[in-house]
This record gives C-alpha cells, structure tokens and sequence, in this order.
C-alpha cells in the first residue's frame, strides 16, 4: 500500500478551501432551521472548530495526554478517558477528503472509509493529525482492509469484533482484545490504567449518557421541541468534544428543553410527518439525509444510527467493581447491545427499532444506504417486511459522498413525506366516520 | 414458483453446466484417465437439478474438512460458480453482493440446503449475512470465522470454533467424531494434496490451464477421497508417461492469474485468456494454495498453518503476498491477470500492493473485474487481446520470440 501522498501547499489550500466551504454549507443549513436551541451553539461550535477553523483540539484540553482516534462506537471510551486521554470519533463524512480517499482505496469502498484515508492522506485535519493512535474495530470488510491500509500513514491498532454475541466464549474474544489494548494505550500516553481510573472514565461517559437518556425524553415529545438535524449536529459533537464538556452542555439543553415543554413551544406542527432515519452512519459535513428531511416538511423524530443514538444510549453495567469486572463490563456493553448489521444475528436491531417506532410515534422510516455499504443493505429486505406488517412506509435511500444526488433525494423523501401525510389524513378520515 | 418456472430454471443450469464441462473437453487431451473427473464434476453438479439431498453442505473452500471425512462423509462443497444459481437468489440479497455468494445462496435456496447441517465459513460481510439469512428462514447454520489478526488469541479462537463444529457435527450426524479418526482423515486428505502437488508438477506445458483448474476444481466434487486421490495419481502418471514425446515449449505469453478464485462452470475468465493467445501457466488464489497447503490439526503444525493462510479475510494478507513472491520466483511469468469479482472488494484492496511488488519486477499487471454475465465478454476479449499483444511485444524486444 502506498505511503502518504506529497502535497504541495497549493493543493492543500485548495483542499482546505473547499472542504471548509462544504462544511460551513451544512453547517449553516443546519442552523437556518426554524427552532434552532441556543444551548446547541456549542456543539455547532465544535462542528465549526473541527471543520471550518481547523482548530487545535488540545487547545485548553491539557487534562489529556494524547488525542486517540477511534474508528467505531464498539471503542470503549471509558477505556481512553481511564489511560487520560481524550477519544476523537475520525468516521468523517467530509465529501473532499472522500475525493482524496477515492485514489487510494477501491472504487466501490464505502465513502466513510475513504473520507478516512483522504484525511490520513493529505494531512490538514488537525483533529485527525493530532491523534497519536487510532483503534480500528475490525468490523465489517472495508474497514478491516482500511485498518492495514492506514498502516502506512497512521499508527493503528486493529481490534478484532466478534461476528457471533450470543455465547460468553463470543464475549470474551472481545475481552481478549480490550485486555491487549490496555497496555498500547498505557504506553501511549504513559499512564497507568487501573480499578480507579476506569470506574473515573466510567463516571464521565456516564454521565453523558444520562444526560443524552434525559435528553431522549424530550426528543420523543410529540409535536418535537427539537429539529432532528439539530439533535443529529449535537450527536456528531459527541465525537470531537470531551465528554465532560459534552455533558455540561447537554445539560444546558435539556434546561432549555424542558423550558420550551413548560412554554410549549414547539419546533414541530402537530400533524408533522414523524420520521425515523437508520442505517449507515450519518457522520458531518454529510447530513443531507436528515437537512432533506425536514427541509421537505417531516420532523426527524428519531435516529437509529451509530453516529447518532446507538453510541451512548446504553450504559456500562458494572457488577463486579474490580478491575477485571470493570473489563467484563465493556466487553458486554460495547458487543451484546450492540445493533451494527456486522454481527451475524442481528435480529435484536428490528426490535430496537419497533421500540423506536412505538416511543417517538414514528410514522415512516427512511433507510439510509451508503454506496458500498453492503451490510446495511443486507438488513433492508428484513426491514420492510417487518415494518411492512406494523404498516408503516419505509423507503432505502442510497447515497454518497457529494452533492450531485441532492435533487433525486430530495424528489423522494419529498414524495415519502406526501405519502405519510395522505396515509395519516385517509386514517384521520376513515376515524371520523 | 410454477413447476413451469422450476423446470425453465433447471433446463438453463443444466444447459450452463453442459457447456461448460463440453469446452473444458475440447480443450483436453483424450486421456481414458480425465474421464472420471468428468463424470463427478458432472454428477455433482446436475444432482441439483435432480432433488439430491445432501446431509453436510459447506459453503466456502476455507472449511476444515478433515471433520467431515472423519464422519465418514464428504461434504457437499457449494462454492458459488453459477450464474444460472446467482439469479435465483436475485431477490434474497442486496444489488452489491458478490456472485460466489448469490450463487451459493441460489444452491440453497433451490431446495438443496433441506435437511443439511451448513457449514460456513465467515470471511467476509456476505457470508455474515449469508449465515444470518439462512439462519432465519429455518435452515441449521454453524459458522467458522477467521479472525482477522494472526495472533495466539487468533489461535486459540480458531481451536474453540474447531471444537464447536466437531460437536455440531457429530450431533447432526448421531456420530461421534473421534480423535483417530480425524487422525484417520488427516491421512487421507494428506495423500490427496500429495497427489495435487504431483499433478501440478507435471501439468505444464502438457494440458492447458483450464483444464488444469477443472481437475483441481473436480476435488470439490468427489464423493470418495481416496478414490479421487487414486485417479489422479492415475491421470498423474499418464501425463508424466506422455510427457517424456509430448512435451512442448509453449510460444504463448504465460500469465499467473491472481485474485479472485474461479469456480466451476464460471470458466469466463480462463477461456478468454486462452482464447486471447495467453497459457495461464499457474493461478494463485486462496482456493487453489489451500488445497496444497497442510492439515489444521497435524499436531504442532497449528501455528504454521494459521499463519500461513492466505484468505483475504485478515487485516494484512502478509502470506499471501509471501505465496505470490514464492510462485513467482519459481515460475517464468510475463504477465500476471488479476482478477476481481464485483462485490468482493478485499482483492481489490490487496491489488495496491501487488501492482507495486510486480513494477519492481518489470512484469505488467492486467486488472479486469466481471461478474458472472456474458454481457462484458467482448469488452474484456478486447482488453485481454490487446494485453496478450503487449506481453508479446515485450517478448519480442527482449528476444525470447523470433520477429
């Protein structure tokens, strides 16, 4: 595999100049949305740091050592947190750095991946050039070639994921795996990991997740006190921000949440078609999936994507508080409750969306496909006979990283979005009669 | 489905496999000891059309085998080469999905997967969700993955997994599968790699490449090892008797075709490279290494054999590029055909490194991806004729042909 590619200054200003453009693009989309919280600010704040101001992200951060990239929720971060360093989620959806990528990965690779090489490559994204190390899940087949073609430009550390979760013997392979990063980790940022330490980063990655279980209370509300894409900019924050910062300003939101409950003062009309997004990562600037949808008159009422939700909707349950229980925890929380269409079954996913359904009265599901992503769209066929039954619409929307499919997207999920509102209005009317 | 659309379904596959087996035989010497080759790579291949029912179905050549001869069995082995089978699971899996997997899951789903145990080997996203799939419409699955870093953890993982299948075997069979007689099948999977390893010293310059790949392919077909072992030792010692009159220096540009494995009866490939003027003078995939490479369980050999697999199915495929530069040093190659099927996107990932080993070597790397329709075969007859012209030229300036 070849090494990093020899920019010249040109061609990086040139790279830095039209990624920043595409970023600040979505970014003030995103904003331009009616019912924008101000306690989201810094988030998009954070979105603008990483993506536009190209910012240092240690800048006032020294409580961590080193920035870890990681290359999938299946990374514990309470594990980096415990080693005191910061984890940086790099799953890009930067359309520039994908065109970049393309040359150095297969055509039919999914874009993440190569936004990922494209970064390693051209070297002008500090968030990913500060990382000293990156753990890759060995999921699914791009990003297990990924992890040996990054070799070359990063220093990478691939953790082997189970297909199979049902059985201990599945569970402790992962085990295996986290007990073998522990001494990388230690090394990197010459920190001891112990009992003590991992129960602290248990506490900070807890307490995000209880502001974000707070946070989803408000977030089912119906009619929405929150825009969908604006709830998707929060989530994609998570990835750049520590999670402690993170939470204090989370907690901020839920505040401001809760005093538009009191006020009722929503984002969303009562009749607003309610839709469910699923399926490959939606990771920013790429948030023209979600932008679309309510653009076109639907509320994103919920998320069932790695980028968005899935990351931190369960928390660690510990039992044993001892070192090795501690251990035994991440392995169960970050495999068993897993949902990504990796694992082998993975029937625990239509149950989790049927949930979804149920609690944020979701009336259609958009099924987001990446261009290559093929264990998504494996599951798509198993979906739509499911939600088939319970009756409600689902369309697979199919995608990639640049904008020249924007018109035909925004075609459907507008016609999707007329659907769900003639369906509810001919039940609305069938219900008076 | 209409016993109309049954009967149309298998009237194209038979049809597809007759063709196949019908220009492999053109392209053989008559050899009384090829016969038998014929005759199982037909039967097992037309016992789909014709209701077999198959007790143990491995999907995938990576299976440990010997736990299956240990039962007394062999395994019918579904490597995924129709098109014919590719359409009937059209509607089962996503657009993207590679053929080997489409066709292996058509096999299936055509009504051969009934009552067998299925045996797959987990090397990529599609057979994950191949697994998952069959799992869920009722059919009895055992996984075997491959973890992806060549480690001892990796290893003792692979031991477990090879103890979970020998008990799943052993309760679908009603049979214990005993230490000896693994070691029994050991033997006897053993002689016949022995007998590969002949047969391919011998072959070149004797019969051409497809039809080496056919005799290759037929082990996948062969209901009694030892008796395919036999015949090949047979058709061994028959060449090796001709070869001493019959041996001819080829004038034609020699290829190592690299990348994705060909199965039977997709020959696309193989007989457009022989059609464009080119002997494919020896093929490097995971398939073909494997059935030269050693046994699992040969006692303190677990080690060697873990790390010096070649499926694409680790991060870094390091032995396999170790294999190549082996088969390269010992074989005189001028060019080298990499072939990549659509969808299966790990050769594709390992072409990067390939190129770059080959630059160094001054030997031109031909990359064509296809599936297994006949649309693109003028397009890559165009491409490999004109690949098959440079090799030539490149020959002529080096002197090795006369202008």
């Amino acid at each position: 595999m070849a090494g990093r590619i020899h920019t010249n200054e040109r061609q990086r200003e040139l790279f830095i100049k039209k990624s920043t453009r595409v970023a600040r693009s979505y970014l003030n989309r995103a904003k331009a949305l009616p019912g924008l919280p101000d306690a989201t600010n810094p988030f998009f704040d954070a979105l603008e740091d990483v993506y536009i101001e190209l910012k240092d992200l240690s800048e006032g951060e020294s409580k961590y050592k080193k920035s870890i990239g990681t290359l999938c929720v299946m990374v514990p971060s309470e594990l980096i947190y415990a080693a005191k360093a910061r984890p940086v989620r790099l799953c890009s959806g930067s359309y520039t750095a994908y065109s970049i990528g393309d040359d150095y990965i297969p055509r039919d690779a999914c874009p993440l991946v190569k936004a990922v090489m494209g970064f390693g490559q051209i070297q002008a994204l500090p968030a990913f050039d500060q990382c000293s190390l990156i753990v890759a899940p060995v999921t699914c087949d791009c990003k297990k070639k990924l992890a040996g073609a990054l070799e070359t430009v990063k220093n990478i550390v691939p953790v082997h994921v189970p297909p199979l979760k049902r059985e201990d013997a599945d569970i402790e392979i992962f085990l295996r795996e986290l007990y073998r990063l522990v001494p990388i980790l230690e090394e990197e940022t010459g920190e001891k990991i112990t009992a003590r330490s991992l129960a602290e980063g248990i506490c900070i990655v807890g307490k995000a997740q209880y502001e974000m279980s707070r946070f989803l209370k408000y977030r089912k509300h119906d009619p929405a006190l929150v825009q969908g894409t604006h709830v998707m900019a929060v989530m994609n924050a998570y990835s750049y921000m520590p999670a402690e910062r993170w939470t204090t300003c989370m907690h901020r939101l839920n505040l401001e949440m809760e005093s538009r409950l009191q006020k009722q003062q929503f984002v969303g009309k009562a009749k607003q078609p309610r839709i469910l997004v699923t399926g490959s990562p939606i990771a920013f600037p790429n948030i023209k999936i979600p932008l679309l949808i309510e653009e076109m008159g639907g509320i994103l009422a919920a998320d069932e994507t790695c980028m968005g939700e899935r990351g931190l909707y369960d928390p660690v349950s510990v039992i044993d508080p001892g070192f090795d229980g501690m251990m035994r925890a991440f392995a169960s929380r970050y495999t068993k409750p897993c949902t990504c269409p990796v694992f082998v079954d993975n029937s625990q996913r239509i149950y989790r969306i049927k949930q979804m359904v149920r609690e944020h009265k979701v009336q259609g599901i958009v099924y987001h496909v990446l261009r290559g992503c093929l264990v998504y769209d494996y599951e798509y066929q198993i979906m739509e006979e499911e939600f088939g039954k319970m009756d409600i619409p689902i369309i697979r929307v199919e995608s990639d990283y640049n904008e020249e499919d924007v018109e035909q997207l925004r075609i459907r999920i507008e016609a999707f979005i007329e659907l769900i509102k003639l369906k509810e209005y001919a039940k609305h009317k069938k219900g008076r009669r | 489905m209409s016993d109309f659309t049954n009967e149309m379904k298998s009237s194209n596959y038979e049809k597809e496999i007759t063709n196949a087996l019908q220009r492999v035989a053109e392209k053989m010497p008559y050899y009384q000891e090829y016969r038998y080759f014929e005759k199982i790579v037909s039967n097992h291949y037309l016992s789909v059309s014709r209701n077999a029912i198959p007790k143990i179905i491995v999907l995938g050549s990576g299976f440990p085998e010997e736990l299956i001869v240990a039962a007394g069995k062999m395994p019918y082995w579904i490597l995924g080469g129709s098109r014919e089978s590719s359409m009937w699971a059209d509607d089962l899996v996503p657009r993207d999905t590679d053929p080997v997997s489409r066709s292996s899951l058509g096999y299936i789903k055509s009504g051969l997967g009934k009552n067998a145990l299925i045996l797959i080997t987990l090397v990529n996203d599609s057979s994950r969700k191949l697994a998952y799939i069959l799992k869920s419409t009722g059919h009895k699955v055992q996984t075997f993955h491959f973890p992806p870093l060549k480690d001892a953890d990796s290893i003792m993982e692979w031991n477990r997994q090879y103890e979970a299948c020998r008990s799943a075997l052993a309760f679908h069979l009603k049979k214990p599968i005993t230490k000896r007689a693994i070691q029994k099948a050991e033997k006897e999977i053993r002689y016949a790699k022995r007998r590969i390893r002949e047969f391919l010293e011998v072959c070149e310059g004797m019969i051409e490449g497809t039809c080496r790949m056919f005799v290759l392919n037929s082990y996948y077909c062969a209901d009694d090892l030892s008796e395919w072992s036999n015949h090949l030792k047979r058709l061994t010692e028959k060449i090796r008797r001709e070869r001493k009159y019959k041996y001819r220096v080829g004038v034609r540009s020699k290829v190592l075709l690299l990348g994705s494995p060909v199965y039977f009866p997709n020959y696309k490939i193989p007989f457009l490279i022989e059609d464009a003027g080119l002997t494919i003078s020896v093929q490097t995939d995971y398939t073909t290494l494997k059935m030269q490479s050693g046994i699992w369980q040969e006692r303190g050999e677990e080690t060697n054999y873990y790390f010096n697999d070649t499926s694409p199915a680790y991060v870094k495929n390091d032995s396999f590029y170790k294999q190549v530069m082996r088969v390269v040093s010992e074989n005189a190659i001028d060019g080298v055909v990499y072939h990549v099927l659509k969808g299966q996107i790990e050769y594709d990932f390992e072409l990067e490194r390939f190129e770059n080993l080959f630059e160094m070597i001054n030997v031109p790397v031909f990359r064509l991806e296809t599936d297994y329709n006949y649309q693109d075969v003028e397009q890559l007859r165009i491409r490999l004729e004109a690949f098959s012209e440079v090799l030539n030229q490149r020959r002529y300036s080096k002197g090795e042909l006369a202008v």
